[in-house]
């Protein structure tokens, strides 16, 4: 199973697949950081991996 | 070498206490567990640590540790968001580990010997991946290494229903990078997560050697109530007590007792350590405090007697009874009923409490 993530540019958090796919769009969580992160700026590739195989990044 | 801290879950055993807090917060000897990981961190002179948080609990956490200046260390965090395993948390932390050796620490784990041995030896050595095991009295609970006469492992197989051994892995691992491609291998497994024992068999697998280091000193996972009282009494005696509050003439202190500076025992009152007492707190007159207590801030006792219990903090507790072997929450008021009727106990209880009246 592939792990998905993305990295804040600014501060380095880091946030999971399933974050982002939640939230669609989200400030960055890190501390005082004001990035606006959105689940498009995950590559495509792990975009459509993980909407197709997402029952694999639900809690059962 | 950096580390991470596995800082999620939902603390469900520790409910309600962790309906308005993470259970990594939970403080013991007036210290939240999650602070015991990151000194055990600092010992070992990491101060590169991320932080991977769960579903809830975040804000409370980032609040307390922020950017980790405090501590003298750098956070970052790593948003886990659904529990998928211990091996989803680790592989989330992949780009913050950038290639580096790091610790895996769970956030909700106290040791008593700290980390230093087992950081030691993996450092001194090439290894794939270095685990803390410790004999256990309940091996289906946890995961589990089945090792040769020369203490070799052999397996680790998780939650097994018929142990081949008793020795448990407990939260503490050592790994060098190879643990993502072990990671990058996996699926999830029968309950749906990404089990950190496939990663360590994977690493076993590939010819890699695998560090094993058996804890001596004592070992507490906080996830139920009456672990966060254990760890307590463990800490309690172990930990250098100091008084720094006012002691008022006619109180009765026996013991060790650690009392913060703005913290005070009034005469009337009598203090048997081991005991702790955080900031602003007042034991006043009629108030018994026995031993293994611990009492958080801004809190004040009258008239009542505890021992052997965690009191967290911004309570006042003045009933005439006894109160032993409790865990009491956040802002709670525990009253006498004497005088009022009709006879009988008062109770606003939250949800998942537990009491035994
Ligand atoms: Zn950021």
């Amino acid at each position: 199973m592939r792990i998905i993530t993305h990295t804040c540019s600014n501060c380095k958090t880091v946030i999971a697949g399933n974050v982002l796919e939640a939230k669609r769009v989200m400030e960055c969580p890190g501390v005082e950081c004001e990035t606006v992160i959105r689940f498009d700026d995950l590559q495509v590739e792990d975009k459509e991996y993980f909407i197709k195989n997402k029952q694999d990044y639900e809690i059962n | 070498m950096k580390a991470i801290i596995l800082a999620g879950g939902t603390g469900s055993r520790l409910r309600p206490i962790t309906h308005t807090g993470p259970k990594q917060l939970i403080p013991v000897a007036n210290k939240p567990v999650l602070e015991y990981a990151i000194e055990d961190l600092k010992n070992v002179e990491i101060r590169e640590i991320g932080i991977v948080l769960g579903n809830s609990g975040c804000d409370e956490i980032q609040n307390l540790i922020g950017n980790g200046e405090e501590y003298g260390v750098d956070i970052t965090y790593i948003l886990q968001g659904n529990p998928l395993g211990l091996a989803h948390a680790v592989g989330c932390a992949r780009d913050f580990v950038d290639g580096e050796d790091f610790v895996m620490y769970l956030g909700d784990n106290i040791l008593k010997t700290g980390i230093c041995d087992l950081v030691e030896s993996f450092r001194n050595n090439t290894y794939g991946a270095g685990i803390a095991i410790q004999k256990v009295e309940n091996p289906h609970r946890f995961g589990i290494v089945e090792v040769d006469s020369d203490g070799n492992i052999i397996e680790l197989i998780e939650k097994p229903s018929d142990p081949a051994t008793n020795l448990a892995l407990i939260g503490i691992y050592v790994f060098s990078p190879v643990v993502f491609d072990a990671i990058d291998r996996l699926e999830p497994s029968s309950r749906g997560e990404l089990e950190i024992t496939d990663a360590i068999q994977y690493i076993l697998d590939d010819g890699y050697k695998i560090d094993t280091h058996i804890v001596t000193g004592w070992w507490k996972d906080t996830g139920k109530p009456e672990d966060i009282l254990e760890a307590n009494r463990l800490i309690l005696d172990d930990k250098n007590l100091e008084i720094n509050g006012h002691i008022e003439d006619g109180a009765e202190t026996y013991g060790r007792i650690e009392l913060a500076d703005s913290s005070i025992i009034e005469g009337g009152a009598v203090v048997r350590g081991p005991v702790s007492i955080a900031k602003h707190t007042t034991i006043k007159a009629g108030a018994y405090v026995g031993p293994y207590t611990s009492i958080g801030p801004n809190s004040v006792l009258r008239n009542t007697h505890i021992e052997n219990s965690v009191v967290i903090g911004d309570s006042t507790i003045t009933a005439s009874g006894r109160i032993v072997d409790s865990l009491i929450g956040r802002h709670t008021n525990i009253k006498s009923s004497t005088n009022h009727l009709p006879e009988g106990r008062r109770l606003i209880v939250g949800e998942r409490s537990h009491l035994k009246l």
